[in-house]
């Protein structure tokens, strides 16, 4: 990850061949994003975080390939996780856990997310929450009804 | 006015503007990152050789 300091913006490139890990996932299925999910991953963290993060480009590294993005950078401090937790569930989102980790889910958008810890969310000076690096997964069929049973869980 | 809307006013307003601070920072969140695996975190640090492509693309956004 690099600060760009002519942008105010942070260029980051994944691992080569590597883009993240999904919120949840099938047992016939990878547990690692694809290149597709990745991008729809940083689409839907735009549309529902109000970030403009950028897709830059592909680089190909011995035939493999890194995704580079560009996003603004913002000041602030390291949320605590009660203030991650108030700031989703006082925003529509459900608490569930998810191979272990808090996760959250959005009804009304069918969307999940994950890996809310600390690193990830910046607290602004005005009380509201950044997100900068969440997992962030669309759900439908059986994921979708095992998270809607997840979370009526106490 | 929408939470997504707050946002993207709130981070217009809050933009991190130099080096230093952003230098500062990166140490602040690292600090308080669980402490995981690679697996955990899809970016990393750029080793690129000269012949490595490089494909502009359109904004995604």
């Amino acid at each position: 990850m690099w600060f760009q300091p002519e942008t105010d913006t942070y260029l980051k490139v994944t691992w080569p061949d590597f883009f993240g890990m999904l919120v949840l996932h099938r047992q016939d299925e990878e547990e690692q994003a694809s290149p597709i999910a990745y991008l729809e991953r940083w689409h839907l963290h735009n549309e529902l975080f109000g970030d403009r993060v950028r897709f830059v480009g592909v680089l190909e590294e011995d035939g493999r390939l890194r995704l580079v993005i560009q996003q603004r950078a913002i000041e602030g401090e390291p949320a605590t996780l009660e203030q991650i937790n108030d700031f989703f569930t006082g925003n529509g989102w459900q608490r569930f856990m998810a191979n272990g980790e808090v996760a959250y889910f959005d009804p009304k958008r069918q969307v999940a997310i994950s890996d809310t810890h600390r690193g990830n969310i910046i607290l602004m000076d005005d009380g509201l929450l950044a997100p900068i690096d969440l997992r962030v997964q669309p759900l439908n069929g059986a994921l979708l009804d095992y998270v809607i049973k997840a979370c009526r869980k106490p | 006015m929408s939470l997504s809307d707050q946002l993207r006013e709130s981070r217009s307003k809050h933009t991190l503007k130099s080096y230093d601070a952003a230098v500062k920072q990166l140490r602040v969140f690292k600090a308080v990152q669980p402490v995981t695996g690679r697996k955990f975190g899809s970016s990393g640090s750029m080793q690129v050789k000269e012949d490595s492509a490089v494909y502009q693309t359109k904004s995604q956004s």
